[in-house]
């Protein structure tokens, strides 16, 4: 699957794309976020997005983004344990909202139902 | 101190498991880079057994000061060198970690091979600052902190405090002192940081990165 991953931090892109490519995720392009005014260019259907530390505020960019694809899935990634924050991300266009609390495979199942149309609401129950 | 042929033993203080599980991947790719534990928070028994060479700290989400922290990880494995992470380009935050003895401020979009370039440096013994916050931190340390360097440790302790909201009495409360002790130290600060009142202690407390 035709994967664009948007990461601000440099230092986890490698681990990320490895996590991405072994569930089946191609990571096509890589973006830190400051314009992703290319993903139409790319089109990918499914968009993974750290939304901690963007330049802009997380639930803006992922405005941006349903602009910019309005059928990808969208999987938003935070260090934030918050519903609040989740249900704003939800609003904003995501698909799947993950904590990086959880492990890896939480994260991939969560990426797996969002690319399945299914919203998850794992975010929300805590 | 260690030489450079040497395995460097690391041990990770990072409360999301995601990211240590993208940290052990990027160190693996060192052959001489181990890490031989990890932790959520500063785990002093642990740190006390395993001795770890260099410990990186990822500061962002902490509630508790920097210092703190940094200070605890030094008491309990004193030979280990502290490796700050952080998303924050920040060079008070910076000079607050080295200044609370970090042997490196490491920003989360360096590249992974300049991290492992990183550790090996801080493991011989050697200091890193991120260069891109460099510049700012030592014009900073040469103009605007001067007031704060005549601040007492108890000064900084109450412009803390006053930062934190609390009154002369809470604040006399917490230190053991009278509210008139609290008073007088008040008057000492106002005078050093040349600033009439209470919010102008909060403004400079948080503008100099002596709170969070």
């Amino acid at each position: 699957m035709r994967t664009y991953l948007i990461e601000p931090q440099t230092i986890f892109v490698p681990y990320l794309r490895r996590v991405l490519s072994s569930a089946g995720f191609d990571v096509i392009a890589t973006n830190q976020g400051v314009d992703v005014r290319d993903i139409s260019v790319h089109d990918p259907a499914a968009i993974f997005v750290d939304v901690d530390y963007l330049e802009r505020s997380g639930p803006t960019v992922l405005c941006r983004i349903r602009e910019a694809s309005r059928s990808a899935a969208v999987i938003a990634l935070s260090e934030k344990n918050d519903p609040m924050f989740a249900a704003t991300c939800f609003i904003s266009g995501a698909n799947a909202v993950c904590s990086k609390s959880e492990g890896e495979d939480k994260f991939l199942l969560a990426a797996k139902r969002a690319v399945t149309n299914q919203i998850d609401a794992l975010a929300l129950r805590r | 101190m260690l030489g450079p042929r040497q395995t460097v033993r690391l041990y990770l203080i990072e409360p999301h498991r995601l990211v240590v599980d993208a940290l052990r991947h990027v160190y693996a790719q060192d052959p001489l880079l181990v890490v031989v534990g990890s932790s959520p928070n500063v785990n002093e028994a642990e740190l006390a057994s395993l001795r770890p060479d260099v410990i990186v700290l990822d500061i962002d989400g902490l509630t508790v000061p920097i210092e703190e922290v940094i200070n605890a990880c030094e008491s309990v494995s004193p030979q280990s060198r502290v490796c700050v992470l952080s998303a924050q380009h920040r060079p008070r935050v910076m000079q607050r970690a080295l200044s609370a003895k970090a042997a490196a401020y490491v920003v989360k979009d360096t590249s992974p091979a300049m991290m492992l370039e990183i550790v090996h440096t801080i493991a011989r013994g050697d200091y890193y600052a991120d260069p891109r916050l460099a510049g700012a931190m030592l014009r900073r340390r040469s103009t605007r902190t001067s007031e704060a360097n005549e601040l007492s440790s108890r000064e900084f302790e109450i412009v803390r405090l006053i930062a934190d909201g609390l009154s002369n009495r809470e604040i006399g409360n917490r230190l053991s002192l009278s509210e008139k002790t609290v008073k007088n130290h008040v008057s000492h600060i106002l005078a050093k940081l040349k600033v009439n009142a209470r919010s102008g202690v909060a403004v400079y407390a948080v503008r100099n990165g002596i709170v969070n």
